[in-house]
């Protein structure tokens, strides 16, 4: 751009405008830090879970005198059912019915793992547990709401295929980039000689 | 595409790749957590039946009832403590019945009538009685506490009682019987569910010739009665 007494225009940035990228920059950066962290954990929990070491559950069935409301996401880490003991809050599942958290009244036979567990409306039932039982470890309020809609088998296999899908067409895309900057390179520099370059014979 | 936009979409692809892992894990995590892992258990009903049990108590002061009577003639008076605990777990008894008889041939109670044979007061002191007299033969006993008559009228003075027929069919001690279960051995002392009992027979005066020379066993059986079955 040419001014009107034939200068050229210099762009600048005023204040405010480095401010705004700054914050910007910064909530770029911060945003990323997250997503990272994000998924880092998730990677964790999903191994760990993988590995048999917890399971990430969503707290969709609550019994009596449990201490978390339904909603919550909930940590299980398995221990000896011999070791539980009264007051402790387990995931279990009931005769068949869908899984749910239960609080233990009492150990009736710690030998044969036989306990007491607060059902829900006051009723009460004795367990004879298997070897191994999920004890609640860690609690998050609500968080088990999401995770609830996307438990099951289908929503499962779709968020992986996605993905899958996601990482395969990003690597696709980043190898045919770095192709284009490889060649980019490659090029030769342009010559400083041009068509009406005087040249002068002997 | 120039260069700088190549560069762009390198970097972009990297997040790419970072949400492609994400919603993998996540996948694998909402898989595991739909998976039925090993939480089963199995619902086991425990059914305990209830405890319905009278214990004896063991021979002394208090339990004197196996002590034989030897040549007894009309106008005697025989006298023979009983202890008996009970068990009465989660309130399975409700009452308790005696049955009395007597075996033997000829036996001095087949025939036997509260004026003409073997007569009976059955007693219960809260302590236990107290023995005049040494062991039996020859010893009374008394209540330092209150007595409760289950069977008869009971009297210090034994020929002041009054006297049941000695057969008797499952009577009804309900009344006379402390039912309470009992969790500790019974010493001597008002302890819930222990039962002192004192058995007093009369071979009135009045007694046939016929009766001289028999012999028989006597029968204390004591039952208890379970209470109706209701919804558990």
């Amino acid at each position: 751009m040419t001014r009107a007494n034939g200068r050229r225009a210099v762009a600048t940035r005023s204040a405010s405008d480095r401010a705004d990228g700054r914050v910007k920059a910064f909530a770029r950066r911060a945003s990323r830090t997250g997503a990272a962290v994000l998924t880092a954990a998730l990677v964790v929990l999903a191994l760990g879970a993988a590995a048999g070491r917890w399971q990430v559950l969503p707290a969709q069935s609550v019994g009596d005198h449990v201490s978390f409301e339904a909603g919550s996401l909930v940590i299980v880490e398995p221990i000896d059912a011999r070791l539980l003991d009264a007051g402790d809050e387990i995931y279990v599942q009931l005769d068949g019915a869908d899984g749910g958290f239960r609080n233990v009244v009492s150990i009736v036979d710690s030998w044969e793992r036989k306990i007491e567990l607060n059902g829900r409306n006051g009723e009460r039932h004795i367990v004879e547990m298997p070897p191994k039982a999920w004890r609640v470890s860690r609690v998050i309020p609500y968080a088990g709401i999401p995770l609830g809609i996307l438990v099951g088998p289908i929503q499962s296999i779709a968020l992986v295929v996605f993905g899958l899908g996601l990482i395969v067409s990003a690597e696709w895309k980043r190898s045919r980039a770095e192709r284009n900057i490889d060649l980019d390179r490659a090029l030769p520099a342009a010559s400083p000689v041009t068509h009406d370059t005087p040249v002068t014979t002997g | 595409m120039d260069i700088k936009n190549s560069r762009k979409l390198v970097r972009r692809s990297r997040w790419t790749v970072t949400v492609g892992v994400a919603f993998v894990a996540l996948g694998l995590l909402t898989f595991n957590a739909s998976a039925t892992f090993t939480a089963q258990v199995t619902p086991s009903h425990a059914t305990d039946a209830g405890d319905m049990e009278f214990t004896l108590g063991g021979v002394g002061v208090r339990h004197r009832i196996a002590t034989p009577s030897t040549n007894i003639v009309p106008g005697d008076f025989i006298s023979r403590t009983i202890e008996i605990s009970v068990d009465n777990e989660g309130g399975t008894l409700t009452g308790a019945t005696l049955t009395t008889s007597g075996s033997g041939n000829p036996s001095l109670v087949s025939t036997a009538t509260a004026a003409g044979g073997l007569g009976l007061v059955v007693a219960r002191c809260d302590v236990a009685w107290t023995e005049v007299g040494g062991a039996p033969p020859g010893s009374t006993y008394t209540c330092s506490g209150s007595t409760t008559n289950i069977i008869g009228t009971y009297n210090a003075t034994p020929g002041s009682a009054t006297y049941a027929n000695f057969v008797q069919s499952a009577a009804s001690l309900t009344a006379g019987m402390d039912l309470t279960d009992n969790t500790v051995a019974c010493d001597g002392t008002a302890l819930a569910g222990c039962n002192y009992l004192l058995a007093l027979m009369s071979f009135p005066s009045n007694g046939p010739d016929s009766m001289e020379s028999q012999s028989t066993t006597l029968s204390f059986q004591f039952d208890g009665v379970q209470r109706a079955g209701t919804n558990k």
